[in-house]
């Protein structure tokens, strides 16, 4: 007999001190009850008998002695004790694809139904003393139990088991569960794989555990799904023509995964309405693209769905359609309050997503709900505090303060460090007139004369910036650092407009991201749906995350955000072939060796019928006797009576 | 009982007002009682007439007969005297025993019963109201080792104040000695007078021979003896570690079925002795249990004894 809970010396401990205590309990005289009463005469008058003189005898042997054996059999209970041999026990590592394929139909329900019977099965035929850890295998190997002789317990894992979005690492799966024998088995069994075994294409060829058992679950490879669907602002046509706000691209990319060739029709929905559809027709293995173009003034789902067209059913309906949220377009708004106020025209209106109203100083509103204000050779005396402001050569009572008037001087230098002069570059440009800045703390310069700086950015809560000369009417009019001056002025001012925004529907898993040339890999943020950062690695140009489960992911990289909507399950591209050694099914043998059922239910419900019998034989009458009893007719109606007879 | 709580409510002193306590023996006393005596003396019911002798009062001569007979003759009316009430409170420890009160010893039996020092309390106010009313003499008389201090009251309804605060500021406590009690009553009080004794009777050295002795020097006796129901009847079984209330002896034993029994008989054998010293020496005998409200033992057994009508 082995104890699977408790060693022998521990049982035996726990049984001498609990059976010290009930003894000691029963020594202790629990039935004496101490009294004060009126008198002693009638107690002794009624010459009742006085109790023995042996203090320390046990009262209730009875009672004792089935408290004991109770008791005993509770912590037999405790410690499960099982016939047979336990050094022959072994420890089995029970591999249960839940990968996305799982949830492909089968001829009744799906094939993890049909896996969870087959290991359900296994379970059954194990040997009573034989140990199984349930590990649950997808993208990651997790282990649900322990190695556990217990099988209802298992087997209530493999029940409550579910068909997980990400496709199966097999690899990884067989590496855990040899690691997992040899740190925490005492002996090694068997690695039982109970799955379709549908791996991407580079995993077929991997390292076999010796000691694995195969128990697979045929599917139907027929299956034609979406892999990707992305969104982005489409790019201008033509060179010079402003690229449309409302106008944007999709992309969407297709498999076919079964043998034979699919004619497939695409539908592209915005916001419930037909924005595109194609007819397709993909061979036996391969993959496809398709673009539409479509507008969307406002923000709304995008759906794409497949259906097939030649009657052929699809065995895994999950990836047919995917979903995404199309942001809303931002625009700029930037007012203009100049004296000549045509003259910033042509350096605003160029960019669709920037509108401006030019307007004279004597039109100035405070309340305006501008993004920009641009102040040209104008100071208010109530400038808003709280939107940014460009101020274009400022009179006193702007903020910034004026060292000097320089007239004739040369543009000696760009900053290429600071927001607005990066990438700016001029050479021989003479100034015939500029305002030359003192420098305010957190002021940066940005262009410098040989007086000193002529543009100065302001780094706060609100961003400000001020030239000391206006560019339209200089000799930088023509230069090509006037238009990129005020590009980088708008970035500056409001990034997140400027911000490229791209939307992708992918599968969970691991996710490759390309990134832009020159991406300070210091700026990169990876956040996940509740904006809590996610790890992630860069290499080269290549940026690389993991999402374990459905949800969207943000990845933010300088100008450009990209929003991936990871609810497209990740399938596998081919069936896992393994070598012909490899044992398969369940063994007859195994089978056979079922034994008798664990007896500590039995055991604690004696125990517990025991602790019952104990209090309804002698604790139960205790309490009722220590009740008061009802009183008597009255004393004087009995004399009365007593003297009558 | 709270200590502040009123001993007897005003519902209950309201049907007090009709009753009157009542005395078997004739006995003399100063005359503005509302008992009848057999002896003759200055009342107002007419009694009987007897020869004139000089030196009686010539106010009670009977005016008509003399002038029909020629013969002076008396008239003698019944004497209405005054008898002193004395009410004997036992105040002793084991009084506190079997009930829920401030200060009591074991309240577990009383089930929210009173304990019998707090029923002695109540019945001896009512007991007092009642023999003011009445316009009595009335002495309360504490005891436990020896007689306490007593309260001398009379005159009234309106005099009960003194006896309620009187009987509340009665702390429990000492031994009862049934023989010295009764020694120094008899020395105290030469007068003979209506006894009231409200105890548990539980003395270890006899309560028969000391209330004979009351008996018979002339004091008419009224015995209303208190006991609570575990008194009577213990409620507990098993191994029983006993300890005397009063003089804190120690006794261990079983107890069962049997022994129940046989404890019930001697406590009743015992009230029974009691009972017959009262009756034989013309007194009375009331035995209440602490369970019977007060309102029901004054009306109920006191009454149907003949103490109070």
């Amino acid at each position: 007999m082995n104890f699977l809970n408790l060693s022998f010396g521990e049982l035996m401990a726990l049984a001498g001190i609990i059976s010290a205590g009930i003894i000691a309990l029963y020594l202790l005289d629990r039935t004496k009850r101490r009294q004060v009463v009126a008198t002693l005469r009638f107690w002794t008058a009624g010459k009742l008998p006085e109790e023995l003189q042996h203090k320390r005898r046990i009262h209730q042997p009875w009672s004792m002695l089935l408290q004991l054996l109770s008791m005993l059999l509770l912590l037999l209970a405790i410690a499960a004790p099982r016939i047979g041999d336990l050094g022959a026990a072994h420890d089995h590592v029970l591999l249960l694809d839940t990968s996305a394929w799982m949830g492909a139909r089968a001829r009744q329900g799906i094939l993890l139904d049909q896996a969870k019977t087959a290991a359900l099965v296994y379970v059954k035929s194990l040997p009573l003393l034989d140990r199984v850890m349930l590990v649950r295998a997808d993208a990651l190997a997790t282990p649900v139990t322990q190695f556990d002789s217990d099988k209802n317990a298992v087997s209530d894992a493999i029940r409550r088991s579910r068909p997980s979005t990400s496709a199966l690492n097999l690899e990884q799966a067989f590496e855990f569960a040899q690691q997992a024998q040899r740190l925490q088995s005492q002996k090694a069994g068997e690695i039982v794989f109970v799955g379709a075994g549908r791996i991407a294409k580079q995993d077929t060829e991997l390292p076999v555990p010796p000691n694995l058992r195969l128990i697979s679950i045929p599917s139907n490879g027929e299956n034609v799904g979406l892999r990707k669907l992305s969104v982005r602002r489409a790019s201008s046509p033509s060179p010079g023509t402003p690229t449309s706000p409302d106008t944007w691209e999709a992309f969407v990319e297709l498999r076919n995964d079964g043998s034979l060739p699919r004619e497939i029709t695409l539908l592209l929905q915005f916001a419930g309405t037909a924005a595109g559809s194609k007819t397709l027709t993909l061979a036996a293995g391969s993959e496809t693209q398709a673009t539409f173009l479509f507008h969307a003034k406002a923000a709304g789902f995008l759906e794409a769905r497949v259906t097939s067209t030649n009657g052929r059913g699809d065995a895994f309906p999950q990836d047919d359609a995917a979903v995404i949220e199309v942001p809303v377009g931002k625009t700029l708004r930037v007012a203009v309050y100049s004296p000549e106020p045509d003259l910033l025209k042509p350096l605003l209106t160029g960019n669709a997503q920037v509108q401006a109203t030019f307007d004279l100083p004597a039109k100035y509103d405070p309340q305006s709900s501008a993004d920009i204000v641009v102040f040209d050779r104008f100071a208010p005396k109530d400038a808003p505090a709280n939107v940014a402001s460009v101020w274009i050569e400022p009179p006193a009572g702007s903020p910034f303060a004026m060292r000097s008037a320089a007239t004739k001087t040369k543009l000696e230098r760009w900053h290429q460090d600071t927001a607005l002069g990066a990438g700016l570059y001029t050479k021989d440009v003479e100034l015939a007139s500029t305002e030359v800045f003192n420098l305010a703390p957190g002021d940066q310069a940005v262009a410098e004369t040989a007086q000193g700086p002529v543009v100065v950015q302001r780094q706060g809560a609100v961003k400000m910036a001020a030239l000391g000369f206006d560019p339209v009417r200089s000799t930088m009019k023509y230069d090509l650092a006037t238009p990129l001056l005020i590009a980088n002025l708008l970035r500056w001012m409001a990034p997140e407009v400027f911000r490229r925004s791209d939307v992708q529907a992918g599968t969970v898993g691991t996710v490759n991201v390309t990134l832009d040339k020159g991406v300070n890999p210091a700026n990169v943020k990876v956040l996940g749906d509740d904006q809590r950062p996610l790890p992630f690695t860069i290499e080269g140009n290549r940026l690389q995350f993991f999402a374990g489960a459905a949800g969207n992911v943000r990845v933010v990289t300088g100008n450009r955000e990209t929003v991936f909507s990871l609810t497209l399950p990740d399938v596998g591209d081919v069936t896992w072939r393994p070598p012909a050694d490899v044992a398969r099914g369940v063994r007859r043998s195994l089978v056979e060796s079922s034994s008798a059922p664990n007896p500590w239910p039995w055991l604690a419900l004696a125990g517990g019928l025991g602790l019952l019998a104990d209090w309804l034989l002698y604790g139960r009458r205790q309490i009722v006797r220590l009740k008061p009893r009802a009183a008597s007719p009255n004393l004087v109606e009995r004399l009365r009576r007593r003297k009558a007879s | 009982m709270p200590e502040n709580g009123p001993l007897i409510d005003t519902p209950l002193l309201e049907k007090l007002e009709r009753l009157a306590i009542q005395w078997q023996k004739s006995l003399p006393g100063a005359v503005g009682g509302h008992n009848t005596s057999r002896f003759a003396g200055g009342g107002q019911e007419f009694l009987d007439h007897r020869q004139f002798y000089d030196g009686d009062d010539l106010r009670a001569v009977n005016w008509r007969a003399y002038l029909r007979l020629e013969k002076m003759f008396l008239k003698m009316f019944q004497l209405e005297p005054r008898i002193p009430v004395r009410v004997l409170v036992d105040i002793s420890k084991s009084m506190l025993t079997g009930g829920l009160t401030s200060g009591s010893i074991d309240a577990a039996g009383g089930k929210g019963a009173l304990s019998k020092f707090d029923y002695g309390r109540k019945l001896a106010a009512a007991l007092c109201y009642v023999s003011l009313v009445r316009l009595d003499s009335i002495y309360l008389q504490p005891f436990a080792e020896k007689l306490g201090d007593p309260l001398r009251l009379g005159g009234g309804r309106h005099r009960f104040q003194p006896v309620a605060n009187y009987l509340q500021a009665l702390k429990p406590g000492g031994t009862t000695h049934f023989i010295d009690v009764t020694r120094d009553f008899i020395a105290r009080y030469p007068q003979r007078g209506l006894v009231i004794v409200i105890s548990d009777f539980l003395d270890d050295g006899g309560c028969e021979k000391p209330l004979q002795y009351l008996a018979d020097f002339g004091h008419e006796m009224i015995l209303i003896h208190i006991w609570a129901d575990e008194d009577r009847e213990p409620p507990w079984d098993g191994e029983l570690d006993l300890e005397d209330a009063e003089t804190g002896t120690r006794v261990q034993l079983a107890f069962d079925d049997n022994a129940r029994a046989a404890y019930t008989t001697a406590f009743d054998d015992y009230a029974l002795q009691l009972r017959n010293v009262a009756l034989r020496n013309g007194g009375r005998y009331v035995g209440l249990p602490t369970s019977i409200p007060i309102e029901e033992a004054i009306f109920g057994p006191i009454v149907r004894a003949g103490a109070i009508a």
